[in-house]
């Protein structure tokens, strides 16, 4: 089960976020704080001894940083214990303080999220946001300057962790990195912002950085060097992954707008639609009946979809919209219709008035613009 | 009989920061660079600012070091 639910408000679909911090994320942070890191647990462990006095400087030897390299003697286990200790202590304190600030972005959004108007705003918004930085990631021209630079202070104080002679000085650097995010980081974080609640922005953070912690260890720590050597090749995969979470992101937000540029609107004018009216009718009913002189019209919302997708009903008589859930999750369970959500159950029946309608068409989606329908009116 | 440590300012452009961590990645390094000071680095100007001992560190180990970190590429600036 890819979403999650808290209070009946939707949430993202977290096995994007994990995929997202699994590369994107895993990648981008390695090979930064990977390095912070890496260079803290080297200053904290004794020279190897003996060793010349006073080696003059090399660069080799003072930058590669490899895990291990001067670890005490001891047994190779011993050594990645040694090793493994101080990524823990990081991802814990890292994994602390995302997941707190995801709370409290996912707070934020649902304070200002007082319409449905507002949140789509807020969801074109977060995709524009998170494809200028895959645009940037990639050094698209126009792009490649944009930067977010947190303050020199904040800088300072990360810095500063990262110096620590303290034995909890990698999970200290670990809840400060949130001081210092990458352009990944801040693309999930837009997602957190538009997640629903407080629960689903926590959520979305702790399973981010879960996903960052496999290519942390391995590339970012362990193998320093390989970190390296694989950034420059990976920055261009890592900008597409983020421009592809964008571009989903905002045409999620198009889709709620009825935008013509989202991407069921461009398909139908490619002629690739729209769906066909449908008139098949699921086992339990018929998906259209009248009954004294009241039409009724049955949508089944399944997890990943509404159907009949398309439904030709008649126009001038008043009509009510039945949404049967049948094992809906995700976000199929906000229903947008009119610019008006409503929060279907996992199972059963959601009736909406629709009062008398006139020709035309009536289209509807779940409340990430993820999954679509439409009401063919004749 | 030891001579006066002398120290100087020099600035190199960095390509290829993207974020404000290369410039925290940068200086940490840098630091650790014998004869190396204090390290400042604006990922918004791409610019790292070093005050260092000549007779210890050179300008081309400065380069190396933050060639060494990744896909960045520096070079001095002229004085």
């Amino acid at each position: 089960m890819g979403f999650l639910f808290a209070k009946g408000a939707v949430l993202v679909n977290l096995a994007a976020v994990l995929a997202t911090g699994l590369f994107a994320g895993g990648v981008s942070c390695a090979a930064v704080q990977g390095g912070l890191l890496a260079g803290l647990v080297a200053r904290q462990r004794p020279a190897p001894a003996p060793g010349p006095p006073d080696v003059p400087a090399s660069t080799t030897s003072t930058t590669a940083r490899p895990a291990g390299a001067d670890a005490a003697p001891g047994s190779a286990r011993g050594r990645l214990v040694d090793d493994l200790v101080p990524v823990g202590g990081f991802l814990a304190g890292k994994l602390v303080s995302h997941t707190l600030l995801g709370a409290a972005l996912g707070a934020v959004g649902t304070a200002v999220q007082l319409s449905v108007g507002l949140r789509t705003a807020a969801q074109i918004a977060a995709g524009v946001l998170i494809v200028v930085f895959g645009l940037a990631q990639l050094g698209v021209p126009g792009f490649r300057g944009i930067t977010v630079t947190p303050p020199a202070s904040w800088g300072r104080f990360v810095r500063g962790r990262a110096r620590s002679q303290s034995v909890f000085a990698p999970a200290v650097l670990g809840l400060a990195s949130v001081l210092i995010p990458c352009g990944v980081t801040l693309s999930v974080e837009a997602l957190a912002l538009t997640s629903g609640s407080p629960w689903a922005g926590a959520a979305t953070m702790a399973v981010f950085v879960a996903g960052t912690a496999p290519l942390f260890t391995v590339l970012g720590y362990a193998v320093r060097k390989a970190a390296t050597a694989w950034r420059g090749r990976l920055a261009t995969a890592t900008g597409l992954v983020v421009l592809g979470v964008g571009a989903y992101t905002l045409n999620g937000g198009l889709e709620l707008a009825g935008s013509p540029l989202a991407a069921s609107r461009i398909a139908e004018a490619a002629g690739l639609g729209p769906a066909p009216v449908d008139t098949f009718a699921p086992a339990d009913a018929a998906p259209v009946s009248t009954d004294s002189g009241r039409q009724t019209v049955i949508v089944t919302a399944r997890t990943g979809s509404y159907r009949p997708a398309n439904l030709q009903i008649a126009a001038g008589i008043p009509t009510t919209l039945i949404v049967r859930s049948a094992g809906a999750e995700g976000c199929v369970r906000s229903f947008v219709i009119r610019d008006r959500q409503y929060i279907l159950p996992v199972r059963g029946d959601t009736s909406i008035d629709l009062g008398t309608l006139t020709p035309g068409r009536l289209r509807y989606s779940c409340g990430m613009g993820m999954y679509t329908g439409s009401l063919t009116i004749a | 009989m030891n001579s006066t440590p002398t120290t100087a300012t020099m600035t190199f452009q960095v390509e290829g920061m993207h974020c404000g961590s290369c410039g925290l990645l940068i200086d940490d390094t840098l630091e650790d660079l014998p004869g190396v000071s204090a390290s400042t680095t604006s990922v918004r100007t791409g610019r790292t600012t070093i005050t260092l001992d000549p007779a210890r560190v050179t300008p081309e180990q400065v380069i190396t070091a933050i060639g060494e970190l990744g896909d960045y590429a520096a070079r001095r600036e002229q004085p």
